[in-house]
């Protein structure tokens, strides 16, 4: 049965979530051995007494409470909302293509963050609310004024029609695309060097404020997104489908559109653009354990989080000490796997076309 | 308990797309409605889903306004095949017959029974594991046809006394010779349980066959209604169709025959 094997197969990701993230907490340009990150746990638990060696235990604690621990929970928090944004978005267009930056949520953020870059002077650059830089503002609210403005467009009082949306995320995105241009092309050297490196996305900056509001998202999500599960199924059949099959696709496709983009909006905030998770990963697991969304959203939420843990610990070690940005080597590390999923697939096709 | 349309107009624009549509499905009945290409059977069926809100005239779920019902209730009584369905995913079989029981709350064991009872009907067990997005397109419609059946299947007989009604556009389109035959007994036992049928057919064979009542519908107007051997006339088919129709008796069933 396939629903069984979808089942174990998320049970099996979920189990392997823990280790990853354990074992990108102790690589990095400093490496923290299994023994220490021990008693950096049994310490944090007693509070005190355990300092053998203080300076280098200080040392090593430092990085890892105040950097790396926070930052690996923020990598897995970024990688369950992009991907499991990418599962709704792709059964909501009904296109295994479908992305969460086709509603303009990803080059909305990117011309806010474009702005602020740009314009906002020095004392913007440095200056921090909540532990999120006013780039980050930027961003949130650019991508929040443009799934705004794609969803208002293509609402009529018929419903929301899902091909118009399509066409409205494209023609926002490529408005904004070229006030990014302008902006760009206004830039100074530095300016423009900061604007493409927040474009790769990054989580260099983590802190746990910024763990904690991105924490809030994916509550919000793992409380909401699995609710839809049984709509977004009938939904792949088609709307009018749907709509016999009793579902309310109006207020299906409402909640959807607001979670993915509370989602994306906040990921892009607290990580930058990171590429890849919400298109392949999605897609990755439809090939391994079917469309059915009440098993492809987890499984989507906790693989996303192991590939962007994974590749945020490849972006520390790779080039150390200096880091590269993350969102270059979730592309990096999924595309060799994805290509050997679609070639694995085109040969079975192939089989079962040539011998019935 | 009915599915009725009364006095139903639609314009899109001032063009008149439906006009004074009158129309009941009774439950054991089977009701078809036949007409030329772009008639309006297509757009009356989608009034009857309340997918389309109609100008003027109003569509009634036992004696209920049909916007009234809620939509998890009414997809338990009224259950529609559409001409065309597009679904690009690759589930099995099964779980698109599964996609049925969205509206039930009966549990996955009974869900799983209606749903392997279903693909038996439509000769379909043996696609059950098969991923739909490599079945042919009349294994699909079969697909289909076992998910609307699905869909308001009730193996209690307590909830089977319940109105249900089957609303089938063009069911047999894609079928061969035996699947076509096939379709025509399932529509026939669906009446016998008490099923209210509304088809929309071309074949003016089959629908003679099985029908209890035929509507013939002309540039979105009622041209008339009856039974099959009152609308099935040489004038009426010459006039609606534009062909002259000889129409017959079958040799060996004597069942109605129209041919050209």
């Amino acid at each position: 049965m396939r629903e069984t094997k979808a089942r174990k197969f998320t049970l099996i990701l979920f189990l392997a979530l823990l280790p990853v993230m354990i074992g990108a907490v102790l690589v990095g340009p400093v490496f923290i051995s299994p023994s220490k990150l021990m008693e950096f746990l049994v310490g944090w638990l007693r509070l005190g007494n355990y300092a053998l060696d203080p300076i280098s235990i200080q040392q090593e604690g430092v990085i890892f409470s105040a950097i790396r621990f926070p930052r690996v929970v923020l990598a897995a928090l970024v990688g369950i909302c992009l991907a499991s944004c990418g599962a709704v978005m792709q059964g909501l267009f009904r296109n295994p293509l479908a992305d969460p930056s086709l509603i303009g949520v990803s080059s909305g953020a990117s011309a806010g963050a474009g702005l602020v870059i740009v314009f906002g002077g020095a004392w913007i650059h440095g200056g921090s609310w909540l532990g999120l830089t006013f780039v980050a503002f930027g961003a949130c609210m650019g991508g929040a004024l443009a799934v705004l403005l794609v969803y208002r467009l293509s609402t009529s009082s018929t419903g929301t029609s899902v091909p118009t949306m399509l066409l409205v995320g494209i023609a926002v995105s490529a408005s904004a695309g070229a006030l990014n241009g302008i902006f760009s092309f206004i830039a100074d050297n530095e300016m423009l060097r900061r604007m493409s490196l927040w474009q790769m996305g990054n989580l260099d900056a983590a802190n746990w404020p910024r763990v904690a509001i991105a924490g809030c998202a994916v509550v919000l999500l793992i409380f909401s997104l699995p609710k839809q599960s049984r709509a977004l199924n009938a939904l792949l059949l088609g709307e009018s489908e749907a709509r016999y099959l009793g579902v309310d696709v109006e207020r299906v496709k409402q909640r959807i559109i607001f979670l993915t983009a509370i989602g994306v909006g906040i990921s892009v905030a607290v990580a930058g653009m990171i590429s890849f998770v919400g298109l392949v990963v999605p897609h990755l697991m439809r090939m391994m354990i079917g469309p059915d969304h009440r098993y492809l959203i987890p499984s989507s939420a906790i693989a996303g989080a192991i590939l962007l843990v994974i590749a945020d610990s490849f972006a520390r070690v790779v080039v150390a000490p200096a880091e590269l940005p993350a969102g270059i080597l979730t592309a990096l590390l999924g595309v060799p796997f994805f290509f050997w999923l679609l070639t694995k697939n085109h040969h079975r096709a192939m089989r079962q076309q040539s011998c019935p | 308990m009915s599915l009725r349309a009364s006095r139903l107009s639609l314009n899109y624009s001032g063009i008149p797309f439906l006009r004074d549509i009158n129309l009941s499905v009774l439950p054991g009945k089977i009701t078809t409605i036949v007409g030329p290409n772009g008639a309006g059977k297509t757009t009356l069926l989608r009034c009857l889903a309340s997918e389309i809100s109609p100008t003027s005239g109003s569509v009634t779920l036992n004696g209920r306004d049909i916007r009234d019902w809620r939509s998890a209730d009414r997809a338990v009584m009224l259950s529609i095949l559409p001409q065309h369905s597009s679904l690009d995913f690759p589930f099995t079989a099964e779980e698109v017959v599964m996609l049925a029981r969205t509206p039930h709350a009966t549990g996955a064991n009974i869900d799983q029974e209606v749903v392997a009872d279903a693909l038996k009907v439509v000769d379909g067990t043996y696609l059950s594991k098969r991923l739909y997005t490599e079945l042919s397109g009349g294994e699909k419609q079969r697909i289909h046809l076992a998910r609307v059946l699905a869909q308001i299947w009730h193996p209690y007989t307590e909830e089977s006394c319940r109105a249900r009604f089957l609303v089938l556009d063009e069911p047999t389109s894609s079928f061969d010779l035996a699947h076509q035959k096939l379709t025509l007994k399932i529509i026939k036992d669906c009446a016998e349980e008490g099923i209210g049928i509304l088809l929309v057919m071309h074949d003016l064979n089959l629908a003679a066959e099985c029908s209890d009542q035929i509507i013939l519908l002309e540039c979105g107007e009622i041209a008339m209604t009856g039974t099959p051997e009152e609308v099935f006339t040489v004038e009426a088919i010459n006039k609606v169709f534009n062909v002259r129709a000889n129409i017959g008796q079958h040799p060996k069933t004597g069942k109605l025959l129209v041919t050209t």
